[in-house]
């Protein structure tokens, strides 16, 4: 590789530093950015924001009252087949045996191309931000990167408890030795390049359904 | 509280009038004002065309000329930036300078800013003696000196009398910027047409404006263009109200002690005028 | 096909001066620039302390940039750790050898792309493509500009200068469907090409909004999701990046990306956050086998050292360029720059050379309006005014300007001067007045009396004031 030698470079930084000028503490003072605190209705605030980007937001009681949605949701959208990753997620067990029982066609998720194919990808998430209607989706283990964006559809499951107030508080929780992979949705796919004319779906899912457990 | 006046090179020789009503209007509130004789300009031009060594000589020379001032007052807000935002930043390499530098910035003021932020003067008091509908151009050196549009607004929108309809692009620039307009005049040219296209909108017969070049740019697109709409400085709408009459109702108003014309200084007796007024000088 | 906005003079002066007379062009950026701007203008409140928050952003950056060689040591190290390959590139040709080698020595079929501005500043794809490779932008606006052969317009947007008839008849040549001009129709005739690409793709290049010291983790952000496709599916993953990327800890992240977000689109927070950290691991069924991160300086270590150091803390939302006049009326081509607007007038020049785009810093009102927009409070006008003053130094400018401006100082520098300047003034600008005015000034007035009349000079204030102060005496003993 025609790579520069680390020392030759660094040399290069280290010489546009020798006036560093005074020294700038690193600011700890993250709260001034908050929006959302505790105090607040997190559900409502996060059912509220979802809605907001173009998501659909449905508010479940108790996890049969869940799975009841997601079968109906998977129906709405006319969903033949499904992807639904063998990863920790509310409810899997049943939310697969009421697919089967309705005929909808499950993919396996060994499958390099099963989000390809699938009308709809059904998955869990590690945490969500009210403030944002952010989810946090991991990769890694039986995680599957792409359930949650090759698919024309996809429906979310998040547990009440599993939401935090602020972006900042997702960032507090991040550990020094985070997954390979993780990314934050926030909405649907979508863009307005041509003439800031705003067309959702451009390569991820068009449609996002965030079940929320509480 | 005593004022000492930088007229600004731009207002001395194009916009005199103005200046007359920013004395007149300071009198009228009980504000002596003087004119300290041999003031130029800020340096502004050189600064904005990065000449910064004859911007720093005018700039030293400047201070010289109101070292004696205790505040110092100006009709224009980019004069005003320069002042604040630049001489400090200009003369920084040497300690003392840089120090007479920030006293200067720190007691100069742009007039409405003066009128708004320093005196809360209630303006509503003020009978405008025509009816006038205007729309108001944000001059983007306020910027530079923290008055928003809706401080200047809040100001202009207390005139009775005044039917005031908004402009938009409020906060795009009018193509002044000094020797950019002959720089490159084509977008300069632009931007003017589009400021005074937006200014047609608005069905406005006045435009009020606080700075001096972007008047001059205006006026001059708009007398080029034929249109007939007055271009006037807060402080000239100010002067006339006063002058109409109501001047009568504020001087009772101002026995009533400093509730409405709250003069800091009054006390002090820093060349505070009594009541009525003695005059400057 | 050719180009819908020409703009084809060789100096920027001369391109400034045809796009600022094109009013398609300004009716184009108006539209789309003006739009983000009151997008942000409305997102911004949304934090309950707006500017601290800025400038807590800038305060990050600068202890940041300030740290530079130890934080980007330990990216590398933690980059290094999962099993990631760190390069250095000194320059855009030394990156685009490092990553033309990365495909080639990968046998890499097709490569999918997502939006980088980096990528634009070194002319990756030219060499890549140059190579014999085979890469394809995946960002809707990218890829629309790669198959119509046209750069970007704005670092954000880079379509805003093409009307959606244009890519109607664009899509109707190259991908061979009937012609349409609605923008869901033609999205999903890109989805359909793109989709296959992403499936079949062998490598993945994307740039980074934020590279993360502490944990080795590169952030990017993309409302479309091809960003998170690239990432994600091919079996190698080349991420660029500027050097000044950096920040120290994830936790700073949600930082910028609650100030992006709002800045470039008016968005609480982008559609997609993609926090990459080194190649998939042990026991992972996907992510890219194959990991490497191309760090650039580029001209960054000259703008790290100098009085310009703020510039790096940019983070490339676009905001400065909607909220500017001057890109709102030339457009982004104008510039011949991949950078355009306020941010590009810094930095095109200090990445470059000065005599490129000694232009460029002047081309400024210095209305401010850049400074306000930005997310981390760089403040271009002054940068601007020094790099004129660099200008003037190197002897970019004119002679006449230079003496021009000594002989200023001389009539600025006396009270008698100025005074005697000014009825000298007053009495020429009285030659070949009609009611008062004037339409023509000579020499380089005449630039400005090509849009605007110029008024005669009245009686000047400072011959008015003894009779000034007559009348406020008057004024007083009626009042008394």
């Amino acid at each position: 590789m025609p790579s520069e030698s680390q020392t030759s470079f660094f040399s290069r930084i280290t010489d546009a530093l020798a006036e560093r000028g005074e020294p700038v503490e690193l600011p700890d003072d993250l709260e001034i950015a908050r929006v959302i605190d505790a105090t607040e209705d997190l559900v409502e605030v996060f059912a509220t924001r979802v809605e907001q980007v173009g998501m659909h937001a449905h508010r479940a009681a108790g996890e049969s009252a869940a799975v009841a949605k997601v079968l109906e949701l998977v129906e709405a959208l006319a969903a033949r087949s499904a992807i639904v990753p063998d990863e920790p997620m509310p409810a899997r067990d049943a939310i697969i045996a009421g697919l089967r029982s309705r005929g909808v066609g499950l993919l396996s998720p060994d499958e390099p191309d099963a989000a390809f194919e699938a009308d709809v990808g059904i998955t869990g998430v590690r945490m969500a931000v009210a403030e944002t209607a952010s989810m946090s989706v991991v990769g890694g283990g039986k995680h599957r990167r792409l359930a949650s964006l090759a698919v024309p559809a996809h429906v979310a499951l998040v547990r009440a408890d599993q939401i935090v107030p602020d972006l900042i508080d997702w960032g507090r929780a991040a550990t020094a030795d985070p997954p390979a992979n993780e990314v934050l949705i926030s909405a649907m796919s979508k863009t307005a390049d041509i003439e800031g004319i705003l067309v959702p779906g451009v390569h991820g899912p068009g449609t996002v359904h965030v079940v929320i457990i509480e | 509280m005593r004022v000492s006046l930088f007229v600004t090179c731009l207002s001395d020789l194009y916009f005199p009038e103005v200046a007359e009503s920013v004395v007149r209007v300071l009198h009228r509130l009980g504000i002596a004002c003087d004119f300290p004789a041999g003031q130029t300009c800020c340096g502004q031009p050189a600064l904005n065309s990065g000449y910064l060594d004859e911007a720093r000589t005018v700039a030293r020379r400047m201070i010289d000329v109101f070292a004696d001032a205790e505040t110092v007052v100006t009709p224009s807000g980019s004069c005003c930036a320069t002042v604040r935002e630049y001489f400090p930043h200009l003369l920084k390499a040497d300690p003392a300078e840089h120090r007479r530098a920030q006293a200067m910035a720190a007691k100069t003021f742009e007039f409405t800013e003066f009128l708004q932020k320093r005196l809360k003067v209630d303006w509503s008091r003020w009978d405008l003696p025509y009816s006038a509908v205007a729309t108001f151009h944000y001059s983007c050196h306020n910027r530079g000196i923290g008055m928003s549009p809706d401080d200047i607004l809040g100001l202009v929108r207390q005139f009775r009398g005044l039917k005031y309809r908004s402009l938009v692009k409020t906060e795009q620039c009018c193509g002044f910027g000094g020797t950019f307009a002959v720089k490159f005049g084509e977008i300069s040219g632009a931007m003017v047409q589009d400021k005074i296209a937006c200014v047609k909108a608005t069905g406005a017969d006045t435009l009020i404006c606080n700075d001096g070049g972007c008047t001059l740019n205006i006026i001059g697109a708009l007398h080029r263009e034929g249109v007939n709409i007055q271009v006037k400085h807060v402080a000239s709408m100010l002067d006339e109200a006063m002058k109409a009459g109501n001047n009568r109702q504020l001087y009772a108003r101002r026995a009533d002690g400093p509730a409405t014309v709250p003069l800091h200084s009054c006390s002090c007796g820093h060349g505070v005028t009594a009541a009525g007024g003695g005059g400057a000088g | 096909m050719s180009h819908p906005l020409p703009i084809v003079a060789e100096d920027f002066k001369h391109r400034a001066a045809a796009a600022a007379t094109n009013l398609r062009i300004a009716e184009i950026f108006d539209r789309s620039a003006r739009g983000k701007d009151d997008l942000r203008r409305l997102a911004m409140p949304e934090l309950p302390h707006p500017l601290d928050t800025r400038e807590l952003a800038a305060r990050i950056k600068n202890h940041t940039l300030q740290n530079l060689d130890r934080y980007l040591d330990q990216f590398a190290s933690r980059v290094r750790d999962h099993g990631g390959h760190v390069h250095f590139a000194a320059d855009g040709t030394q990156a685009n050898q490092i990553i033309t080698e990365i495909a080639q020595a990968a046998s890499a079929g097709l490569i999918v792309k997502s939006k980088s501005m980096v990528s634009e500043e070194i002319e990756l794809n030219h060499a890549l493509q140059a190579a014999g490779l085979n890469v394809l932008e995946t960002d809707l606006g990218e890829y629309i500009l790669q198959l119509a052969g046209e750069k970007p317009s704005h670092i954000v947007t880079p379509m805003a200068h093409k009307p959606k008839e244009e890519v109607g008849q664009l899509f109707a040549a190259k991908l061979g469907i009937p012609y349409t001009d609605d923008p869901t129709a033609l999205t999903k005739a890109a989805r359909k090409v793109l989709r296959e690409s992403f499936r079949a793709a062998d490598m993945g290049i994307i740039g980074a909004n934020f590279a993360v010291a502490e944990t080795g983790t590169v952030v990017i952000v993309t409302n479309e999701g091809n960003g998170r496709f690239c990432s994600s599916r091919p079996r190698l993953l080349v991420c660029l990046m500027g050097m000044e990327k950096l920040v120290p800890q994830l936790k700073h992240v949600p930082i910028y990306l609650k100030l992006l977000a709002k800045s470039a689109t008016g968005q609480r927070i982008t559609c997609y956050t993609s926090m990459i950290t080194g190649p998939k691991r042990a026991g992972d069924f996907d992510g890219p086998e194959e990991f490497h991160v191309v760090i650039l300086d580029n001209g960054r270590s000259h703008v790290l050292a100098g009085e310009y150091r703020d510039a790096l803390r940019c983070i490339r939302c676009g905001a400065c360029l909607n909220a500017c006049p001057i890109y709102r009326k030339i457009g982004g081509h104008a510039y011949d720059a991949t950078y355009p607007g306020p941010i590009g007038s810094v930095i095109s020049p200090l990445f470059t050379s000065l005599a490129t785009y000694a232009d460029l810093p002047s081309a400024c009102s210095l209305c401010g309006a850049c400074l306000e927009a930005c997310p981390v409070r760089i403040d271009l006008p002054t940068q601007l005014i020094h790099l004129r003053s660099d200008v003037n130094k190197d002897g970019h400018s004119p002679l006449s300007w230079r003496l021009g401006f000594k002989g200023w100082k001389l009539g600025m520098s006396s009270g008698l001067l100025y005074r005697l300047g000014a009825t000298f003034g007053r009495w020429f600008m009285k030659i070949g007045a009609r009611d008062g005015w004037k339409h023509k000034l000579p020499a380089t007035g005449g630039i400005w009396t090509r849009y605007r009349d110029v008024p005669v000079m009245p009686k000047p204030f400072h011959k008015r004031w003894a009779d000034l102060q007559k009348e406020l005496d008057e004024e007083g003993k009626d009042e008394r």
